[in-house]
């Protein structure tokens, strides 16, 4: 039992460590991207099984993997959330509205659609109707054009909560 | 305030419309068969995020959502090639339509189309179906086919799972069902459609002088005998059935 508890706090401590490492972006001379892209692995392992007990909270090591500058980091952490489609994290809306509208590349940007998407399948989307549509037509790459396809769908609900609202201004 | 005075602009046609319209017209496009696997799915998984606007449709029919487009995209869907999409466009209408059964594709289509018809007016449903049936290249599906004869493989068609004479007697369906809850009676049939219909029987008559053959029979291609059914039953539906003894 007390060995148990010795690997579930080294565990953690290790979570920590990398935690940190992604978060302060740290260079070593040789391996850094490989390293990050180990870590961002594990703490996903680890927010996916929740084995170990909470570090932090899963929302507040989502949002920190997707400000981080290298593009495998965030692809993984994108790739987690269409997987899992986790409830609840409304707060990381935001980091993946910074992502969208960040000069990164077409495949980040498509799966961070996607991931808006997942995030969001009872809230109100952040992106109008409109903005997808437009960006949906200047989309030169196919993964592109069909994420915001996705969007589309999701933001046209506008229309919905717009009644809705009616129906209530019309009843109270 | 605000949101009352949008949503009649909504009501009005105005902004929200306009939109709809053009994410209709995204739909539209992206579920025919020509277009690649990913983005047939990828209409899917929008009309997905949509369903709460298409079931409130359907549960509110005196509303008269705009929406019409994006469902008759769905029903496109239920006959897709590939059997991941279909499959899931019969859970997606099971849960715009409150269904606790998922029915198979083709079971679906027909619970869609007669939710159709008792949900919106005969005119949008005229304003969406016959598009879809005119959106048929009449010259090309008759005549393409039999001046290349020498062709050594079978043309491979882009959906092989749609049964295209079914498809087609669906939104006949529709049309004339919606037609007869008219009130006041029959309705002429829609200029488009008879001319379309002119327009297939002009160039079936022309087949055979061309040909010196029949141009239906077993040796003959597949579009071109479906095509010759099409307008017969268009023809039929439109009351010209005379128009194609040759």
């Amino acid at each position: 039992m007390r060995k148990e508890v010795k690997a579930n706090e080294l565990m953690k401590n290790v979570m920590q460590a990398c935690l940190e490492d992604i978060r302060g972006e740290k260079v070593f001379p040789v391996g850094s991207d490989l390293y990050f892209e180990r870590a961002t692995t594990l703490l996903l392992d680890m927010i996916a099984d929740w084995r170990y007990g909470p570090v932090e909270s899963p929302e507040k090591i989502l949002s920190d993997l997707l400000r981080c500058k290298n593009n495998e980091v965030i692809l993984k952490a994108l790739d987690f959330i269409n997987e899992f489609k986790p409830e609840g994290m409304s707060s990381i809306r935001g980091d993946l509205e910074l992502l969208l509208s960040s000069n990164r590349s077409k495949r980040v940007r498509a799966w961070t659609l996607q991931s808006l998407s997942s995030i969001g399948a009872n809230e109100k989307s952040g992106l109008s109707l409109k903005y997808c549509l437009d960006e949906l037509e200047m989309a030169t790459v196919l993964p592109l054009k069909e994420a915001w396809i996705i969007h589309c769908g999701y933001a046209s609900r506008e229309v919905l909560d717009l009644c809705m609202s009616h129906s209530y201004i019309r009843t109270s | 305030m605000y949101e009352s005075l949008l949503y009649q602009d909504f009501l009005t046609g105005s902004m929200d419309d306009k939109l709809l319209s053009k994410y209709s017209e995204v739909l539209s496009t992206s579920s025919q068969s020509r277009q690649s696997e990913s983005t047939r799915l990828a209409a899917l998984h929008s009309l997905s995020n949509f369903s709460p606007v298409l079931q409130l449709a359907f549960q509110a029919p005196s509303k008269q959502y705009p929406v019409l487009p994006a469902i008759c995209a769905l029903l496109t869907l239920l006959s897709d090639d590939d059997h991941e999409i279909r499959t899931l466009a019969s859970k997606l209408t099971a849960t715009i339509l409150n269904k606790q059964m998922i029915s198979t594709p083709m079971g679906s289509e027909e619970n869609l189309a007669k939710t159709i018809i008792e949900t919106f007016d005969y005119d949008s449903i005229e304003q969406n179906i016959i598009p879809i049936i005119c959106q048929a290249n009449i010259p090309e599906a008759l005549t393409s086919p039999l001046d290349s004869r020498d062709n050594l493989f079978a043309k491979e068609r882009e959906n092989v799972w749609r049964d295209e004479i079914y498809e087609l007697e669906l939104y006949l369906d529709i049309l004339s069902q919606s037609c007869r809850r008219l009130q006041g009676g029959e309705k002429l049939p829609h200029s488009r459609l008879v001319q379309f219909a002119r327009d297939g029987v002009n160039l079936i008559q022309a087949l055979p002088e061309k040909y010196k053959k029949s141009p239906v029979g077993w040796d003959w291609d597949n579009d071109v005998c479906e095509m010759i059914m099409k307008i017969s039953l268009i023809l039929e539906h439109t009351g010209y059935s005379g128009l194609l003894v040759c």
